[in-house]
């Protein structure tokens, strides 16, 4: 998936291991999340159910999950701030979402979160902004903001969570009836 | 979310205490403001003002700034504010990460923060 900033996640595969990893379909099949939503006060809410649904859909471990719908909920409210400041057409957020593999079993998960509204430096005093940045940062492996790809006016937030184990290759692609693995286990 | 706003007399003092259950975000912290807004009004003296989070399910930054806000208010009327967290993780967890465990007066239980 292209991000904007510096993306070294997609390193060529140094192992044969490694290249039948990524080829697993445990790993690959894993269904990507994508939701548009109207830029208002509701988006943050219906952001966080679906992305704690994908996430659970994809057995990752509760705690990390917590740490990544925090830090898109604090995406999503900024975005909307944007949008309300423009005065404009209503707006949309759009978030996505995709798990991708990491060499030696592990997988991690990049959240984009996007909004078209025309960019301000935010209030001198937007204590939220000022809180919900460091927060961001302190919830998930990277934040990246920025432009979005199609130098559409707008800010895009990439967030790249920290890595979990893989699933157990036992565990089929698509086989989203299995129960996660046991919590002991998972990190 | 859902808020109430109730008098809890303990030991012979006294605290008012504002129970805050469900999700504090962007869309619902108003109410949070508005009921310690009324709280700080209501409170008789020498009362002590509870926010009791226990049953909340997700704080984020605006819940974050609201306490903060609420703590400010506290100091500036010289009246007691106290947040009870009970280590539940959707609470304890954003409140660490932001460095505000040593700015808010926590508490684990709704007992605990009421002074005695």
């Amino acid at each position: 998936m292209r991000q904007p900033g510096n993306d070294d996640t997609l390193r060529p595969d140094t192992s044969p291991r490694d290249r039948r990893h990524r080829k697993d379909p445990a790993v690959r099949a894993r269904p990507a999340l994508y939701l548009q939503l109207p830029a208002d006060p509701i988006a943050p809410s219906v952001a966080r159910h679906r992305v704690r649904r994908w996430l659970t859909g994809s057995c990752w471990p509760p705690g990390q999950q917590e740490d990544i719908v925090l830090a898109v909920s604090e995406a999503v409210s900024n975005a909307i701030e944007h949008a309300y400041r423009d005065d404009q057409l209503p707006e949309v957020v759009d978030i996505s979402g995709e798990i991708e593999a990491v060499p030696g079993g592990q997988r991690r998960v990049t959240v984009i979160v996007r909004d078209h509204g025309r960019w301000r430096p935010p209030p001198i005093d937007d204590e939220n902004r000022r809180r919900g940045i460091p927060l961001m940062r302190a919830c998930v492996d990277t934040v990246t903001i920025g432009q979005p790809d199609d130098n559409r006016v707008g800010t895009s937030v990439v967030l790249r969570s920290r890595v979990v184990p893989s699933l157990p290759r036992a565990l089929g692609a698509g086989d989203n009836d299995i129960n996660p693995p046991d919590a002991a286990t998972a990190t | 979310m859902r808020i109430d706003t109730g008098r809890v007399v303990q030991a012979g003092r006294e605290a008012l205490v504002v129970t805050v259950a469900g999700e504090v975000d962007v869309l619902t912290v108003d109410r949070l403001r508005a009921a310690v807004d009324n709280g700080f009004e209501q409170l008789p003296d020498g009362a002590t003002l509870v926010i009791d989070l226990t049953d909340v399910t997700f704080l984020g930054s605006p819940g974050l700034q609201a306490l903060v806000d609420a703590t400010r208010t506290a100091r500036r009327r010289s009246e007691p504010l106290h947040i009870v967290v009970d280590h539940t993780r959707p609470v304890i967890r954003p409140i660490e990460l932001a460095g505000l465990d040593d700015v808010l007066a926590l508490f684990h239980t709704v007992d605990q923060a009421v002074p005695s």
